[in-house]
This record gives structure tokens, C-alpha cells and sequence, in this order.
């Protein structure tokens, strides 16, 4: 995903058209977010939608040899073209072509696609190209006689990249601080994996990079008894702590004495970091 | 470090250092002891039944890793309340009764906000500045499968006292790539969001309560 950050204030050219008279910190509502629960959160700064918008995703976007990549499309976003309702007449062309060529060029006539390949080259590019600017799509909701229509606009041509992952590849991973109910915890971690990056990949070594010891937890993979139990000083690493985990746990070693969960005072505890170093099986 | 205080039927918020927060009572004190419960079910639950909710929130981003370095930055840590009524209409505070205190109202399709200690104010149409998915959840009830993908987290062999759904957003343009939402002590607890620019934003939520009763006058600036 090509998608390039606009922090306020410093709104550069790239600050998209559609906000062209927010205050710089009206901008943290561009990254308000309401998942769930209706928990609303803010984030500060504001992205360059081009990317958001454009047409197809890759995955992975980092691959391990002998992965299979997926470039693909998908308009409907959760949508459905309604019962009873020909939805052709609005189908956009889309083009996906690949340099270096890694599959034949692929044209569709729908609201989603894909095509899966196996890269041909350390890195290949992938173009998505269609017909139109906006789409349109089919509801079942009316507005008195009138069919509803959603557009998706605008609906941007882009190229993907994905590159082959050579050697390790480190990833921070951010254990932040939460109360549940009366103790204090740190979020585990799942290991990154796709869209960004290869599924086919292993731990190979965790370090510890929290101002604190910690004692890091690395639950057995379902249907195993094993699970690992490391104490890590600050900085401290342990090598090869197990190719299937894909969660990995922590704690202080010593309770955090800043953190307060009770019912009428909270606050969470420090966030922890640990630096996941990844490679391919 | 951040102190929050409540006092009778209301809170009264004391910051102690830089970014304040507050904590409250837990709400659903007869909640049962939902962590048994898959998360990603725990989610739809919420999400067929939710129809208000105040929430008290401590926000954390993370910059994205500059450079060949992938380490994220400091984090900058801020407060937020937040109440909310579907189908549309939201109020959500920013370091609320500090100096910087933001306040921006959502309804009706429109936006309004007021940066307190300057004055200025603004509007502006809900779906040019609110994140598509925010909109989409506010909006529907029951229908996240339809716009998230949704997979339980592994901790681990059960009973475990937390649990975590990730959410993979198919919403068209939303910033959000994966969200991570996480349940224990009978409530959810907390939401982890990597973004599009490679930014990370954790949410200790301290403070929630469903289905709240709102008045008219709750959603101005």
C-alpha cells in the first residue's frame, strides 16, 4: 500500500484536496477510526489517501521463495450486488499486468479480481488500471422510488510492489499498557505476517527492547504442550525461540509500581517493546 | 503518569504530569467472565447490541519507523472522551480539561470542532474527514463480519484471562489495515490499530459503558 504521511502542521502538497480548509489539527480526525465498539480513537496525523484509494493490493508484500502472491482487487468493500438486480451494466475493466512479467496480463469485467503468481524476479511491480474514475454499486436501499447507489470514488490506477525478503527482517513489536479489570496487563503481540509480509515466515530471535527485565511468554502452538518461558535483562535476545510461535507474550519482571487498576483510579501500565527478528522457513 | 478520579455519578479529571488519563469504575459490574468467550464473538456481540457508549480512552500513537530502521518512535500519549450514539452523531474530547482540550462533534453527517484555548472553530461534511470504517460502524449495527475480517487471537492454551480478535477492514479507503481488539476483566480493555502509513495507535480503553441514556444538548461543543 503506497501511502505517504501528511503530519500536521506540516501539510505538504500531498494534503488531499478534499481537506483543503481544516485547521492543522482538525487533521487528527483523519484518522479516526470507530471499530467495534464505537470506540472512537485519533491518531495525528493525516494520510495521503492515494494510496487508500488505489485500485489493488498485493499479498504478500514481502515474500519468501516459492510464495505464492496474490495481486487483487475487491470494489465491493463488504458489499453485495442485491438479489434480483443485473449489476453488469456497472461492472468497471480493470487491467493487471506485472513487470516483470510474472503472469499473463489479466483483464476483468467485475467489481473484484485476482490473480495469483509466483514472482519472477527479486522484485516485481504490478499494475491496476480500469476504465473509469468512479464505480458505482447496487444497493437493496431506496430513498422513496430510487435505488440507493454507493460510489467508490475516485478509484485510483497504481502500481504494487512486492519484493523477495533476503536474509532476517526485524520487526519492533509494541506491547502497549491496558487494566483489565483490576490488573494490569500488556497487550501479547501477534507476529507480523500478511498482507505486509510473507506467512511462511519464522521466528529466529527475540530481544528485549523495554527499559525493563521482562519475562516473555511464547504460548504453544495449538496442539502442543510446549510453551516457552524466557526471563531477558534489558537488551538481552534469545536466539531460536521457537519457528512455529506467532504470539508472543510479555511482562515486567518486577510489577510496575506507576500502574493503578482499581475501580476508581486506572492508570495502565508502560507500554514494552520486544524487536522480533524474522526469516524465511 | 496520568490520574483520573471519579466523584459521585460523574468524574472529576486531576492530571498529574503530561498526558492525563482517566480511569473509572467499571461499568457492568455483573458482567460474566466474557474472556472465556472468543473475542471475535464478543465483538459481533457488542456489535448487534451496541446502540450508545461512553468511553474514557488513553491514545498512544507510535510514528511509523523512519528510515531503514524499523523501530517506532516515541510514543505521544494523549487523553480522549468519547460518547457516542448511532446512527451518526459522536462527541469526542481531546485532552479534555487540559490546555490543548479539543472538541469535535459529529452529527447528521457533519463535523463541527473547537479547539478550546484558541478559539477557532470549523465544519466539514462526515465523510471528508471521519475514517470510512468509523463511519461504517457508527452507521450499521450487526454488520462488522461484513466489513472486517474477523480472527481470533492465540494466547495460548484456554482458559486465559485475556482475549484478542484481529479485524482485517475491507472498508473502501479507510486508513486502518489491521486492528487488534482486546477483552478481559469482563469489559474490553484495549485496541491496537497499525495504519496505512505504517503508524501504530494503542487505545487503553479504562473506562465503558454501552447503551448509556443521551440527551440533545450532549452533542454540542
Amino acid at each position: 500500500m503506497n501511502t505517504t504521511a501528511t503530519c500536521a502542521p506540516q501539510l505538504g502538497p500531498l494534503r488531499p484536496a478534499a481537506l483543503p480548509q481544516l485547521p492543522p489539527r482538525l487533521f487528527l480526525l483523519r484518522n479516526v477510526t470507530l471499530i467495534a465498539l464505537a470506540v472512537l480513537l485519533l491518531a495525528g496525523c493525516t494520510l495521503d489517501r492515494r494510496g487508500l484509494l488505489g485500485l489493488g493490493r498485493l499479498s504478500p508484500q514481502q515474500f519468501c521463495p516459492a510464495d505464492t502472491v496474490t495481486a487483487s482487487f475487491d470494489l465491493l468493500a463488504g458489499e453485495t450486488c442485491p438479489a434480483g438486480v443485473d449489476c453488469a451494466p456497472y461492472f468497471p475493466n480493470v487491467g493487471i499486468t506485472s513487470n516483470p512479467a510474472s503472469f499473463p496480463p489479466a483483464s476483468f469485467n467485475n467489481y473484484v479480481g485476482s490473480v495469483p503468481f509466483v514472482p519472477s524476479a527479486d522484485r516485481v511491480d504490478v499494475t491496476f488500471d480500469t476504465d473509469r474514475e468512479s464505480v458505482l454499486i447496487p444497493t437493496d436501499r431506496f430513498d422513496g422510488g430510487t435505488r440507493i447507489f454507493i460510489q467508490r470514488s475516485p478509484v485510483v490506477d497504481h502500481t504494487a510492489t512486492t519484493t523477495r525478503i533476503t536474509g532476517t527482517i526485524e520487526r519492533e513489536l509494541l506491547h502497549g499498557g491496558m487494566c483489565a479489570g483490576a490488573s494490569p496487563v500488556n497487550a501479547s503481540v501477534e507476529l507480523p505476517g500478511p498482507p505486509q509480509l510473507s506467512a511462511n515466515l519464522a521466528l529466529v530471535r527475540l530481544c528485549n527492547a523495554s527499559p525493563v527485565p521482562v519475562v516473555v511468554t511464547l504460548p504453544a502452538p495449538p496442539g502442543s504442550v510446549r510453551r516457552e518461558v524466557f526471563d531477558l535483562a534489558i537488551g538481552e535476545c534469545v536466539a531460536s525461540p521457537g519457528a512455529d510461535v506467532r504470539t508472543v507474550s510479555i511482562r515486567p519482571q518486577t510489577p510496575d509500581l506507576s500502574a493503578r487498576c482499581g475501580a476508581l483510579e486506572a492508570i495502565p501500565p508502560r507500554a514494552l517493546r520486544t524487536i522480533a527478528h524474522l526469516a524465511c522457513r | 503518569m496520568h490520574l483520573v478520579r471519579t466523584h459521585s455519578t460523574f468524574m472529576r479529571v486531576s492530571w498529574r504530569l503530561r498526558c492525563a488519563l482517566v480511569v473509572i469504575l467499571l461499568a457492568c459490574q455483573c458482567a460474566p467472565a466474557l474472556a472465556v468467550v472468543p473475542a471475535s464473538g464478543q465483538l459481533v456481540t457488542l456489535d448487534q447490541q451496541l446502540l450508545s457508549g461512553r468511553a474514557v480512552l488513553l491514545v498512544s500513537r507510535y510514528p511509523k519507523a523512519s528510515g531503514h530502521s524499523t523501530r517506532h518512535g516515541k510514543a505521544k500519549a494523549f487523553a480522549a472522551t468519547l460518547l457516542f450514539e448511532r446512527p451518526d452523531r459522536f462527541r469526542l474530547v481531546l485532552h479534555p480539561g487540559r490546555k490543548g482540550e479539543r472538541r469535535i462533534v459529529g452529527e447528521a453527517g457533519k463535523v463541527r470542532w473547537l479547539d478550546v484555548s484558541s478559539g477557532k472553530s470549523g465544519s466539514a461534511a462526515s465523510e471528508k474527514v471521519v475514517d470510512p470504517l468509523a463511519l461504517l460502524l457508527l452507521g450499521t449495527a450487526g454488520e462488522l463480519p461484513r466489513y472486517a475480517a474477523l480472527k481470533d487471537l492465540y494466547l495460548g492454551k484456554p482458559p486465559q484471562p485475556m482475549a484478542a480478535a484481529t479485524l482485517h477492514p475491507r472498508a473502501y479507503g479507510t486508513s486502518v489495515v489491521r486492528a487488534l481488539a482486546w477483552f478481559g476483566g469482563g469489559g474490553i480493555t484495549g485496541l491496537d490499530f497499525t495504519l496505512a502509513d505504517g503508524s501504530r495507535v494503542f487505545v487503553s480503553v479504562l473506562y465503558f459503558k454501552a447503551n448509556v441514556q443521551t440527551r440533545p444538548g450532549d452533542f454540542e461543543l
